[in-house]
This record gives structure tokens, C-alpha cells and sequence, in this order.
């Protein structure tokens, strides 16, 4: 008895003094994703995180779980030109500091030229497509937030129907009209984490750390695989992909076409612009098939013009590949970025006329 | 193959397995092969160059111990201290001496570079081989009339390929009567090993995720985060290298062997010279008792050349780390810290003579040595010169603000606490095995929960970070 309450109070002690380590070392921070009832998969809001797979993020989540400080959802003067960012991995800047992301340069450029306050509010998401980001950003974003100007990013993957995120989506009803798509909820990792929360004890299984290493290690596997792992010599190779195939796919399906063509008219009096980040096949048509339905489009793929060549990115706008899309925009990709968008902003933005603060409206 | 691998446990638990049931020459044979199964699998042909160097050092031992005409004796010594230290010239300085030329001359020498992977460990074991040779010449060692003793010396697993130097006085005698390993030898190898994990895994390569990438593009980053950097490389480059040594120590204890303990608390040193008594023992000791004291007179002729010497062995001490001139300078600077604190604590000892030995007056000392070996570490981590004065310039004059100063704070605070920890435990139970000192239950207990942490984590990164000594 005495030893099992022994074993017992050393194993709780030692579960604890990890829980305690691994959090605030910030090695393996609590699991980042939450259902949201709603909107499906979300980040957590105020997570302390930090990432460096790529590139080197410490930070942490705001009441939007998004990587980045508070956003107020209203302008709080007609003086200040607001921008909503929305997009994945690459607009979430998960892998460079706050202060060298392009939103921070691109606030601070366009402050300058327009010499007035700019406030950028950055939405993105990793792995957050057309498919995953569009229900959200219609039925969350546009009814909470001011904005001046919104940029869509997007990418040729969008059009293929990727999405692999357990997110409320839209799905086309027989009239080919936009219905919201709860599949998701018929996940099994979905109605085992309802089950875990049923009971007291774990209702707040997912702020321990312990669920997000056991995550992890099956993600790790996943990606290195189990041998490679063992045997040391082999893991982080990843996978050449041939992306050529695409350019001859490209096939834009009666969903997508609604999707786009429904963003832009979501928040009226707000300029809308799509921003086709930089994808090695099929940007070009999707350039040309945004254009010729008659949208703003910024076309990243010309300031990049970028190799996607597996282990040997030698541009200089890139980290270095760690997954198999390859790697995200380096610092000097940021600083990039953030020179062509300001530059064009500028330009479309000078004669502008500004939206009123929602309290005028 | 790395200690932070579950193929190394798997490798293990197998040679463990195997060994227990063998006895004398047959278990003798059986760990070399298992020790160069070990080694080869970074890559078979660094194999050819440990056993060739084995076989060298130790013909030349026998050799020095056969003749008795002191100059003759004193010619096979030079002869095989040239020997040893042109391989490792050729692997390790080849490259840095065409730099350095290069640098000097006009005219571009880069055609003369070779292209040449350095063996793993090739400074540990060849410095290994010469303290063999270096006291069989001195008259402190008897060469072994056996080869496979020698080969075990050198190349047994545990220690080969990052220390601890051991020397042949202390390792080769338990080589020669090589005894089953017992109980206790396996729970207190075993508590190493999981402590020295916990070290290299938990603290020091989740640290190097932070140092790593500020040193690559220290440009991006604010005067804090700078600092910051450098502060984590400190507990980065100690948890590592101390880590290593645990698990080398714990492993070779699974075998009976006993090695150095390399690590004592460094960090808690009140004095420069206290700091190399207890970081990296073997190095210290091999360096004092063959650089300082046999080769260059040690404090024996007069005070300016004591410290000349001191500033010397440093010096070698420092270029033996890597072929870079910033490890020359990070020697340079513990050879000046040394002589300065030699000096100081010469005038110091006239002035006063009652000796203060109250636990916090040592405060102040442990501090400013921290700080020191800090500025040095700065040195040793940069890659060149411009990145660690672009570090000095950012941190002392140009103040960058940063916004995640908390976040870096509360980061740093949780890896020192556990450093910290760890640490205090030693002086607590005055012994690196602690585990085996605390209730069974209990430890058990911390065995389970440990493991299960570790084997999680090291499938979530997938690929290990190999240990910074191994570029050594």
C-alpha cells in the first residue's frame, strides 16, 4: 500500500514537474487547435508558443488565436486605413518574429507614404485554404471588423478543392448557392474530444502538454516515419514532389467559382483584392482566370519568381523546405512582400476614400 | 550512432544482453566489435583510421618501453607524436591553415582545399592515445602486452567519440580484468544515462532550437534577444556536453567500466580557476599534466613565464576545439582570465589571510566568473568574428527594443530553474547517479514518467541533433 501511494505521489510529482517544463520552456506548448462549435477546427486564443522549424516564432496566440497582438474589431478614427489579411501559413508568419513579418513592415511603409495610421489585422492560418478560411472570414470576420481594404490570399491549390482542415466549409446546395458543410463534425477525433470533455476531470484535457507530445509523436511519425526515426540515418528526408502535373489540372470546379465570386461582395464598401502567392504551377491561369472575372488581383509570383526545387531553394525569399510544399518566406521574403504590396497599395489607395468607423455607419 | 537515438538503446540493450553472458577474452572481442559497429555507422571508413591509429600507438608504445637509450626513446616519441598530430592536422586544420595563408598572401589558394569529412572524434581519441604513449615515455605507465586491451582503450564506445579522455593508467588496468557488471552497477548506469538524456534531449537540444537560429541571422533580432541567445548557448553547450558525459559514464558503468566524471557543477564555480577544475575535467587534467606542466614547465620557472604557459595551454586548448580562429580567441580569453585571476589572487593572499567560507559570499564570484565564461562562450558559438562583434555592438551599444523580452525571460527563467535543479541535486547527494539514492518506488516512478517524456519527444522531432562535441 505504502509503495503503491509512493509510486503513485512520484508519478504525479513527475508528471508535473514536465507539464510545468515543457510549457513554460515552451518545448511542447498545449495542443495550438480547438472545436469551435461553429466554425470547426480554431487556434486556441492566449497559447504561448514558440516555433522554429523553419524559421524562429516566440509568441503567443491573441483572443483570435492568431500568432499576433490584439486586434480592437473597430477602427477607432476615420484617419486610420485598415487592412484585413487573410490567407494560410504563409500570411500567419508563423516562422519569423512579429516585428520582421511583412505586416509589420508593410504597417509601418504605409504609415509613412500615407502618412495617417495604418492598422493591418493578419487572419491567417496555417494550412487555412480558400475551401477552410472562407465560411469563417464571411460569417466572423466581416461582421466583426472594420476594414478599408481586405487581402485574400490565395494560391492555385484552392482551386483544386484542397483542403484537409476539419473546418466549417461552404458546399454548393442544388441551386448552386453556397450552404454551410458541417461534415466535419462526423470526425472521429472530433467526437472522442467531446467524449474526453464529458468527463469533469478532462474537460480541459487540451491545456496539458501531454496530449500535444503524444500529438506530435504521431505526427512525427507520420512525417518521418517510425523507422527512419529509430534508425536515426534517414529521418527528415522529405519526398521530392512533382508539381507539373497541376498546370495540366488546372480545372476550376462550380464551388471554387462561387467561393470567389462571393468574397469580394461579402463586405460592402470595402476594397477587395485577391493576392495569388506564389505556387509553382497553375498561378498563371489563376491569375488570368481572376482577372477575366474582372477582380483585383496582386500577383506575388512576379516579385518572386521562384524555383521549387526540393533541398536546393536557393532563393533567397525562402527557409529552407521542411514539408513537402516546401519552405515559407524567409525574412528577406517578408521584407519583399511587404515592398511590393506597399508599393501597390500606395498606388491603388491614394485616391481612396476611406470607410467610416462602424459607430458612423 | 547517436546516444540520443532509440537505435542506441536498441544497440544497448543488445550488447548488454550478449556481454553478460560472455567472459574474458570472448566478452573483450565482443565489446571492440560492438564499439566499432558503434563508430562505423556514422560511416565504415573512419574505421580504418581509428584502428590504424590504435595499432600505430600502440607499436609505438612497446617501442618506447623497449629502448633504453633516452635518445632514441625521446625520437620514437617525436616520431609518434608527429605522426598522430599530422592526421589530425590533415583532417581537422588542413582546410583552416589554407585559410589562414590565404588571408595573408595575395593570390586565391581555394584550389589547394581537399575535400575531407573530419572523423568523428579524431581530437578525443588521438589525444587518448598520446597520454598513452606521452606516461609510458615519462615512466608512469607499463605499455599492455595486449593488442585488443589497447584497441578497447581507445576505441571502446562509450567514450570514443567525445570523452571523457581517459588515460591509459586509469582505463587500462580495468580493461585488463574486465568483471561482470554488477546490480548496482546497473541501476547507478542506468540513472546516469537518464539524467545525462534528460540533459542532452530536454534541456539542450530544445535550447539550441532558440540559439541556432538567432546566431544563423543575428541581423533580424533585437539587443535582448541577442543576449538572450547568448545566455541559452551557455545552458545549451553545458547540458550537452555534460549530458553526453553522463550517458558516456552510465553506459560504460552498464559495462564495469568506470570513466572520469567530466562535470562538476561548473557554473557554480566562484573563480576562473575553479571553473576548470570542474568544466570538462579530462580536457583540463590532460591539458595541465602534458601542455602546462611536462611540456611547457608549468609554475616551476619563473612567474612571467607561469603565466606565458598558462596563455599557451590555453591557446592549445582552444584551437584544439575546432579549426577556427574564434576558438582561438575563446581560448586566448580563459588564458588571460587565468593569468589575471593567478595575479590577483597572488596579491590577494598577501593582503589577507583569513580564509571566508560562508555559502553566499561565494555569490558574487559565481557570478562574475558566469559572466566571463559567458563572453567567452560568445567566441566559441559565433561562427566568425563579425558575427560575435555584431553581437557585442547590438547587446552594449545599439539598442534594438524587442517585443517578446517577457516571453525570452519566462523561457530562460524555466531552462536555468532546471539546470539549476539538476545540478543542486549532485551537491545535494554529492553523486551524479542521485536517482539510485532516493526511494525505489519513487524512482521507479521517475523512470516510467521519464522515458515515456522522452521517447514521445523524440518521435515528435524525428530527427536528433548530434552532440556539439562531435565537430571536436
Amino acid at each position: 500500500m505504502k509503495k503503491g501511494l509512493i509510486f503513485l505521489l512520484g508519478t504525479v510529482c513527475s508528471l508535473l514537474f514536465f507539464e510545468l517544463y515543457l510549457r513554460y520552456a515552451r518545448i511542447t506548448p498545449p495542443i495550438l487547435k480547438y472545436y469551435d462549435h461553429d466554425f470547426g477546427s480554431q487556434n486556441r486564443p492566449y497559447i504561448h508558443y514558440m516555433k522554429s522549424r523553419e524559421g524562429y516564432f516566440v509568441g503567443n496566440t491573441n483572443y483570435a488565436g492568431r500568432f499576433r497582438e490584439n486586434y480592437s474589431p473597430l477602427k477607432d478614427s476615420n484617419n486610420v486605413l485598415r487592412i484585413l489579411l487573410i490567407g494560410d501559413s504563409f500570411v500567419e508568419g508563423i516562422d519569423v518574429l512579429s516585428v520582421n513579418h511583412f505586416a509589420a513592415r508593410l504597417e509601418s511603409d504605409l504609415a509613412t507614404k500615407f502618412r495617417r495610421k495604418v492598422e493591418i489585422l493578419n487572419f491567417g492560418r496555417g494550412n487555412c485554404t480558400l475551401y477552410a478560411s472562407s465560411y469563417y472570414y464571411i460569417n466572423y470576420i466581416v461582421k466583426n471588423y472594420d476594414a478599408d481594404l481586405v487581402l485574400y490570399f490565395t494560391e492555385a491549390r484552392d482551386i483544386t478543392g484542397w483542403n484537409d482542415y476539419p473546418s466549417t466549409i461552404f458546399s454548393l446546395d442544388s441551386n448552386n448557392n453556397l450552404k454551410p458543410d458541417f461534415t466535419w463534425k462526423n470526425r472521429f477525433d472530433y467526437k472522442i474530444d467531446l467524449k474526453v470533455k464529458s468527463f469533469g476531470l478532462f474537460s480541459d484535457y487540451e491545456k496539458s502538454v501531454y496530449p500535444s507530445l503524444v500529438y506530435r509523436a504521431i505526427s512525427g511519425i507520420k512525417m518521418y516515419g517510425f523507422l527512419p526515426t529509430t534508425f536515426g540515418k534517414f529521418a527528415g528526408e522529405i519526398p521530392e514532389q512533382d508539381y507539373t502535373p497541376r498546370k495540366s489540372e488546372f480545372n476550376i470546379s462550380n464551388l471554387s467559382e462561387a467561393i470567389f465570386d462571393t468574397l469580394p461582395k461579402a463586405k460592402p464598401n470595402t476594397k477587395f483584392i485577391y493576392v495569388v502567392r506564389n505556387f509553382p504551377a497553375s498561378s498563371d491561369q489563376l491569375i488570368t482566370y481572376l482577372r477575366t472575372r474582372k477582380y483585383d488581383v496582386i500577383d506575388l509570383t512576379d516579385t518572386f519568381n521562384y524555383f521549387y526545387i526540393k533541398g536546393t531553394n536557393t532563393n533567397a525569399y525562402y527557409f529552407k523546405a521542411t514539408n513537402s510544399y516546401g519552405g515559407h518566406w524567409n525574412h528577406e521574403g517578408h521584407k519583399a512582400v511587404a515592398s511590393f504590396l506597399s508599393n501597390r497599395i500606395f498606388i491603388d489607395f491614394s485616391n481612396y476614400k476611406m470607410n467610416t468607423t462602424s459607430d458612423e455607419k | 550512432m547517436l546516444f540520443n537515438t532509440p537505435l542506441f538503446l536498441i544497440f544497448l540493450l543488445f550488447t548488454l544482453s550478449v556481454y553478460y553472458f560472455l567472459k574474458g577474452k570472448s566478452a573483450k572481442i565482443f565489446l571492440l566489435i560492438s564499439s566499432y559497429v558503434f563508430y562505423g555507422y556514422w560511416d565504415y571508413r573512419f574505421l580504418f583510421l581509428l584502428v590504424g591509429s590504435s595499432l600505430m600507438d600502440y607499436y609505438f608504445g612497446n617501442r618506447i618501453f623497449a629502448t633504453k637509450n633516452e635518445k632514441n626513446k625521446k625520437r620514437i616519441l617525436q616520431l609518434s607524436l608527429l605522426v598522430n598530430l599530422v592526421i589530425l592536422g590533415f583532417f581537422k586544420y588542413f582546410n583552416f591553415f589554407i585559410d589562414s595563408v590565404s588571408a595573408l598572401l595575395p593570390g586565391d589558394l581555394d584550389y589547394l582545399h581537399i575535400r575531407v569529412i573530419l572523423p568523428v572524434g579524431i581530437s578525443f581519441y588521438t589525444f587518448q592515445s598520446l597520454s598513452y604513449t606521452f606516461d609510458i615515455y615519462r615512466g608512469k605507465l607499463k605499455p599492455t602486452d595486449s593488442v585488443l586491451d589497447y584497441c578497447l582503450f581507445v576505441g571502446v564506445f562509450p567514450h570514443m567519440v567525445s570523452g571523457p579522455i581517459v588515460k591509459a593508467k586509469d582505463l587500462l588496468p580495468q580493461l585488463r580484468q574486465l568483471h561482470r557488471p554488477l546490480k548496482s552497477d546497473f541501476l547507478s548506469g542506468f540513472s546516469l544515462i537518464t539524467v545525462g538524456m534528460f540533459q542532452k534531449v530536454l534541456i539542450g537540444d530544445t535550447v539550441a532550437k532558440h540559439v541556432d537560429h538567432i546566431f544563423a541571422e543575428p541581423s533580424y533580432y533585437a539587443s535582448t534577444e541577442l543576449l538572450f541567445a547568448v545566455l541559452m548557448f551557455s545552458i545549451q553547450i553545458y547540458a550537452d556536453f555534460s549530458g553526453y558525459s553522463k550517458i558516456a559514464r552510465g553506459s560504460a558503468r552498464l559495462f564495469g567500466i568506470e570513466l572520469i566524471n567530466n562535470f562538476q557543477q561548473p557554473y557554480f564555480s566562484s573563480n576562473i580557476t575553479d571553473f576548470w577544475r570542474r568544466w570538462h575535467i579530462s580536457l583540463s587534467e590532460w591539458l595541465r599534466d602534458y601542455v602546462y606542466i611536462w611540456w611547457l614547465g608549468g609554475n616551476r620557472i619563473s612567474r612571467l613565464r607561469t603565466y606565458v604557459n598558462l596563455l599557451l595551454t590555453m591557446l592549445i586548448g582552444g584551437i584544439w576545439h575546432g579549426a577556427n580562429w574564434t576558438f582561438v580567441v575563446w581560448g586566448g580569453l580563459h588564458g588571460i582570465y587565468l593569468t589575471v585571476h593567478k595575479i590577483i589572487k597572488g596579491e590577494a593572499s598577501i593582503i589577507v589571510n583569513n580564509k571566508v567560507d560562508i555559502w553566499y559570499s561565494k555569490i558574487p564570484g559565481i557570478l562574475i566568473t558566469y559572466l566571463f565564461v559567458v563572453f567567452a562562450w560568445l567566441f566559441f558559438r559565433a561562427p566568425d568574428f563579425s558575427t560575435a562583434g555584431f553581437f557585442i555592438n547590438r547587446i552594449l551599444i545599439e539598442h534594438v527594443d524587442s517585443q517578446i523580452t517577457i516571453d525570452l525571460l519566462e523561457i530562460l527563467l524555466a531552462y536555468s530553474i532546471v539546470t539549476f535543479l539538476l545540478d543542486f541535486l549532485e551537491i545535494r547527494y554529492k553523486r551524479q547517479d542521485y536517482l539510485v539514492a532516493i526511494n525505489k518506488n519513487l524512482r521507479l516512478s521517475v523512470f516510467v514518467v521519464f522515458w515515456g517524456v522522452m521517447l514521445l519527444y523524440m518521435y515528435s522531432v524525428g530527427k536528433p541533433m548530434p552532440f556539439i562535441y562531435f565537430q571536436f
